[in-house]
């Protein structure tokens, strides 16, 4: 039911995807149905899970791994969640929150009635504001304050009713709002860096029941839930850190679901398995081939590049036509905010290798360093293609990879590197600035592409303090408007998530964005 | 012989003062632990010089490692940087299944192995022996996450299907939702100990094989046969224990990195041990959580050499005390 930690504090667990996926195609052709289903048995159901989390505090240090989102998402709720459509629903409000008023920005909610905790003891305004309380307080480990910093009054007029008035206009307010509610009676007084850690309490359809350190995460039905109760008993989350080993184990029937992450050939893999349902989409973490614009600096090189990649043919050898290649910096299913820029950019070798030419005849290198992360089979794939491509149109492409440590640790962040690959994982809420803001540059922000459009920066600046939506989604058009023409990138493709699960079950839906695939898991149920 | 224990026990203790510093500079060069938080867009580089202060990180190399050994000294492995739990407790918990699947694939390997290895070398050349040749070759080439995959295919998938009901599984250490017990526990720990015993049953029968042959071409063995002795006596009663030695010695050499558990093995089978909490610390970036398992091991393994060696020079004569 609900979509754990916010955009915010969520971060990406790719070195660990990167290391998924040891050779060997066993696995598929067995079936499943001879087990009898999972080991749960009954209503019991049993996730195979790749991670471990930490903690299950999500607001501090070590909580901001996918895996404590996903633990803790069937247990607490958050005044607002995301849709499978990046769309924001109510959660725990009464309806969608008002803009009382856009400048100064004022947003004001209700909670639903009738809110309990799990230890029945109602759900209030007063929660809200302790929870604020806990991520403003300065000795708490918490992993970042954006937002909340900005707001200067926080204020309960009633048990239901929260208002937030904000020292300056704030346009990704509704990130705020999917951070979960803590209980005020169960931590007041507590150690927050700590008492938090193994043990949680929320409004959730579920109650943690026993987390097995190593081994398995154990949630029961919530009997006391204020809203329709969960079908399932019991979700076991069992720790299988191996790809192999959590597609084996959904085959022989040791799980009921499982979400590996994506893998060359994984999806014809997983619909191998007699069985089982397989389901796929298109989420918010999107890769691109990112130019270091200050090692890269002639524009017609980088735009030569762009029209000489077949990008439909790379998705196609890459990800067997799953995907679409991605036309901007925001996400399709982002709504008005998205401006598909990137699409002038159509697969032309002529026009390339002539730009390439004047590039050339201006003093531009014709060899280029490629890099990104070791060990991804999809990446490795994808540059060779990428390479051949670039030979075409008379580039020399050398690959130089490097662990995800060095490379984002050191490369990106100083600038060493002149074609780079990787991806970010994005919030329903487009804001961009960080990331490609002239006035974000390492060390400040994460511009690693070093790009210096100050008029670009200007408008994602001016696109984060507009509240109004028409105008801020102009400001955004306009700014990938320019993005696409300077090309200090190119988008490649939004990165598919994959779910597996045995026929029985009913109710997992493909949430795509950080909300994660159990976001609805108290409407889930199983039937064998 | 005083002089000469001094002597070990102080260059043990050399050794271990080398081997931190070795554990400590490795895995700080192994990433950096904050490599996530700085992919993700919404953090901003103040949050991370906040949240590299609070793991001291901020700090220089040297001090952070003389801070991290004052701890260890006094029996401290530290604070987890990622569950902001200590590491003695986190280490502690990983211990008994580890132990348990190391010492159950050790008693599987030494029932199997020795017993093969002695006929073998008294049986040289048998087509028993020769098999057994093949076998321990295709052990020693066989990568154990191989042969874990095929083990879990063949007795976790293909075997559940044809007997209609579970017999092995393929991950975990227990069935959370039928209450364990030990029927339980073993149908768990069958595949984990069998893909490590076959893998160590080609190492120690090869070595015992020699081992035996050794003895057998040995002057008083002949002398004993000359005697009129039978087969029987000869073989068991003066073969057997000299060949026994080597391997008793391998043995308890490796007791020090069976506490430090199988990587590759646990992480496969999803077993919760040190070998899986290692890899899943330095790939995360809880380094003193993987420093803690490495200077574990290395304790032991020093320990054990140590014991080894002041046993040797207890029990040989050839060994000098000076």
């Amino acid at each position: 039911m609900k979509r754990k930690m916010r955009g915010s504090r969520l971060i990406l667990a790719i070195a660990v995807v990167l290391l998924a996926a040891a050779g060997c195609g066993g696995g598929g052709g067995g079936g499943q149905g001879s087990g009898g289903g999972g080991q749960g048995g009954g209503n019991n159901l049993v996730v195979g899970y790749q991670e471990e989390p930490k903690i299950l505090n999500g607001y501090i240090v070590g909580g901001d791994l996918l895996a404590t989102a996903d633990m803790i998402s069937g247990i607490l709720e958050s005044p607002l969640q995301i849709q499978p459509d990046l769309s924001y629903a109510p959660e725990l409000t009464d309806g969608d929150p008002k803009v009382v008023s856009e400048d100064p920005l004022v947003i004001e909610y209700k909670l639903r009635e009738g809110l309990k905790w799990s230890d029945g003891k109602p759900l209030t305004s007063a929660d809200a504001k302790f929870t604020y309380e806990q991520i403003m307080n300065p000795d708490n480990q918490i992993i970042t304050r954006i937002g909340w910093e900005k707001v200067e009054k926080f204020e309960t007029p009633d048990e239901r009713t929260v208002r937030l008035s904000f020292s300056e206009p704030y346009a990704p307010w509704r990130d705020m709002l999917v951070d979960e509610i803590l209980p005020k009676h169960v931590y007041e007084g507590k150690d927050f860096n700590k008492d938090l850690n193994n043990e949680v309490i929320g409004s959730g359809p579920f109650k943690l029941r026993e987390w097995r350190k190593g081994e398995s995460f154990v949630v029961e039905r919530n009997e006391n839930y204020w809203g329709e109760k969960a079908p399932l008993d019991s979700v076991t989350f069992r720790f299988i850190p191996d790809s192999n080993s959590l597609i084996t184990a959904l085959t022989s029937g040791e799980v009921d679901f499982i979400n590996p992450p994506p893998d060359i050939g994984l999806q014809e893999r997983l619909e191998g398995i007699e069985g089982a349902k397989v389901l796929s989409e298109v989420g918010t973490q999107w890769e691109h081939l990112a130019f270091n614009t200050e090692k890269v600096n002639n524009l017609k090189l980088r735009q030569a590049i762009a029209y000489g990649i077949d990008r439909e043919q790379i998705v196609n050898e890459v990800l067997k036509g799953q995907v679409e290649p991605l036309q901007s910096v925001l996400m399709p299913e982002q709504g008005k905010y998205y401006a598909p820029a990137w699409e002038e950019y159509t697969f032309d070798q002529g026009k390339a290798r002539q730009l390439v030419e004047e590039a050339k005849a201006e003093g531009a290198a014709t060899k280029i360093v490629y890099t990104t992360t070791t060990g991804d089979k999809l990446r490795e794939t994808l540059q060779q293609v990428v390479q051949k491509q670039l030979g075409d149109i008379g580039l020399e492409v050398e690959i130089r990879n490097a662990s995800a440590e060095t490379f984002y640790g050191e490369w990106t962040p100083a600038g060493d590197y002149e074609l780079g690959e990787w991806n970010w994982f994005t919030s329903p809420d487009p804001q961009v600035t960080t990331l490609f803001s002239a006035n974000q540059i390492p060390p400040k922000g994460q511009n690693y592409y070093r790009y210096g459009n100050e008029e670009v920066a200007e408008l994602l600046e001016r696109s984060d303090v507009t509240a109004n939506e028409e105008e801020r989604a102009e400001l955004l058009t306009r700014a990938q408007e320019i993005m696409a023409e300077d090309v200090p990138l190119i988008p490649l493709y939004q990165v598919p998530y994959v779910y597996a699960h045995d026929e029985a079950i009913s109710g997992p839906e493909v949430n795509p964005t950080l909300a994660g695939a159990f976001w609805n898991i108290g409407k889930w149920s199983l039937q064998r | 012989m005083i002089s000469y224990v001094i002597r070990k026990v102080l260059f043990s203790l050399v050794v271990l003062v080398f081997a931190s510093i070795f554990i400590f500079g490795l895995v700080s060069l192994a990433g950096d632990p904050l490599v996530e938080l700085k992919q993700n867009p919404r953090i901003r580089a103040e949050d991370i010089q906040r949240i590299s202060a609070i793991y001291g990180l901020d700090r220089s190399y040297p001090e952070q490692y003389l801070f991290w050994i004052k701890g260890v000294l006094q029996g401290d492995l530290g604070t987890s940087f990622k569950q902001n739990a200590p590491v003695n407790e986190i280490i502690g918990q990983r211990i008994f299944p580890t132990v348990l699947l190391m010492g159950t694939s050790i008693l599987i390997t030494m029932i199997f192995a020795i017993p093969f290895g002695i006929y073998s070398a008294i049986r040289k050349y048998s087509w028993l022996d020769n098999l057994g040749t093949f076998f321990a070759f295709l052990g020693f080439s066989m990568p154990i996450f191989w042969l874990a995959l095929i083990l879990q295919l063949v007795f976790g998938v293909y075997l559940t299907e044809w007997a209609g009901t579970r017999v092995f599984y393929t991950s975990g250490i227990s069935d959370t939702n039928s209450g364990g017990g030990l029927v339980d526990l073993i149908k768990h720990l069958t595949l984990p100990a069998l893909s490590l015993a076959i893998i160590q049953s080609a190492v120690y029968s090869r070595f015992q094989r020699s081992a035996m042959l050794d003895v057998l071409s040995s002057d008083y063995l002949r002398t004993a046969r000359a005697k009129g002795l039978s087969r029987r006596t000869v073989y068991l009663k003066h073969a057997l224990r000299n060949a026994l030695i080597p391997t008793v010695t391998l043995l308890a050499l490796y007791m020090g990195t069976i506490l430090g558990g199988a990587i590759i093995t646990e992480t496969v089978f999803a077993w919760p041990g040190l070998g899986f909490l290692f890899a899943d610390a330095l790939f995360k970036g809880d380094f003193n959580v993987a420093r803690g398992i490495l200077l574990l091991i290395a304790v032991l393994v020093v320990f054990f050499n140590l014991v080894a060696d002041l046993v040797y020079a207890f029990v040989d004569p050839r060994i000098s005390y000076d």
